[in-house]
């Protein structure tokens, strides 16, 4: 049963993890040639997020480690605070992808302020409200989106992508919150959130991979 | 009135003007083909030179040139990808 739920998150962790590392990469190119401010928040976004999941699966392993709760319990108290602020940073990022053009100045201090202080408000004070805070992060971000889909002048099938991942990776983040809550209840909830999350960072990464196809060398 | 152009836009004309003049623009053509202002020209021009898209040659005769170099060449091969990404992710 152990072997079987480490399979599990090995493949969860290594797909996320791929995925988000195949976008960074993907996009290097992209930001050096542009050095865009959208871009680079995109590609921050994942990149928090890959980390986020590694650290994830850290936390995941660690009681099978022989520690002594001594070790154990800083370590954990370390890397739940480092997974809460890659996760927050990752949201962030995303929205400010979409949102930085609006701002006179970067607001980028700014985040990792509120990202560190919502993982410390998360890990000692008030439990789940890193979760309610990346629902509203979310469906800003969704709001921002379709907003943007209906000002476009053209419309791609991407970006009716993009808006359903935002949905998906909506409804996989409450799917996450009820399986904290509820965990004791409905314990293969999660299998559904891991579902849903590994569709959302599909949908991303094959929209990287089909819109960055550069085109072949040629007289200009 | 004419909408204002984003910042890679403006960059893409720039590139665009220095090519179609067989790479080697003087500063104060550029300046009429970009259609900028002296001061964003000034400023465009330095970002482009620093960031390595474009080189400042000085030519036998005194006078200075713009030309590309091969980033900015690969600059404008891949502008409509940028754009289309840019675009399609709503960045």
């Amino acid at each position: 049963m152990l072997n079987n739920q480490l399979l599990i998150e090995l493949l969860y962790t290594f797909i996320i993890v791929s995925s988000s590392l195949f976008i960074y990469l993907k996009t290097k190119k992209l930001y050096s040639l542009t050095t865009h401010q959208g871009i680079r928040s995109f590609r921050d976004a994942f990149f928090y997020l890959g980390l986020a999941f590694i650290i994830r699966f850290i936390l995941f392993l660690l009681p099978s480690f022989a520690l002594g709760t001594t070790t154990l319990y800083p370590l954990g108290l370390g890397f739940n605070l480092l997974l809460f602020y890659t996760l927050s940073m990752g949201g962030f990022s995303l929205v400010y992808s979409l949102v930085w053009k609006h701002f006179h100045q970067r607001r980028i201090i700014l985040l990792h302020m509120v990202a560190i202080g919502i993982s410390i408000i998360d890990v000692f004070y008030i439990s789940k409200i890193f979760f309610i805070i990346q629902l509203v992060v979310l469906l800003y971000a969704i709001s921002i989106m379709y907003s943007n889909y209906m000002s476009a002048s053209t419309k791609s099938v991407f970006q009716q992508s993009y808006f359903i991942a935002l949905i998906l990776a909506f409804i996989g983040y409450l799917t996450n919150f009820l399986v904290d809550v509820f965990v004791v209840s409905y314990p293969f909830i999660k299998y559904y959130a891991y579902i849903i999350t590994v569709l959302v960072f599909m949908i991303f990464a094959f929209g990287v991979w089909r819109r960055l196809k550069w085109p072949k060398k040629e007289n200009v | 009135m004419a909408k204002k152009r984003e910042r890679l836009e403006v960059i893409f004309d720039i590139l665009s003007a220095i090519r179609d003049e067989h790479n080697n623009i003087r500063p104060t053509r550029l300046l009429y083909r970009s259609n900028l202002s002296p001061q964003m020209f000034k400023e465009y021009t330095q970002e482009l030179v620093e960031k390595g898209f474009v080189e400042k040659k000085e030519l036998t005769d005194g006078n200075k040139s713009f030309t590309l170099t091969k980033k900015g060449f690969e600059f404008l091969e891949k502008y409509q990808v940028i754009i289309g990404f840019i675009h399609d992710f709503g960045l």
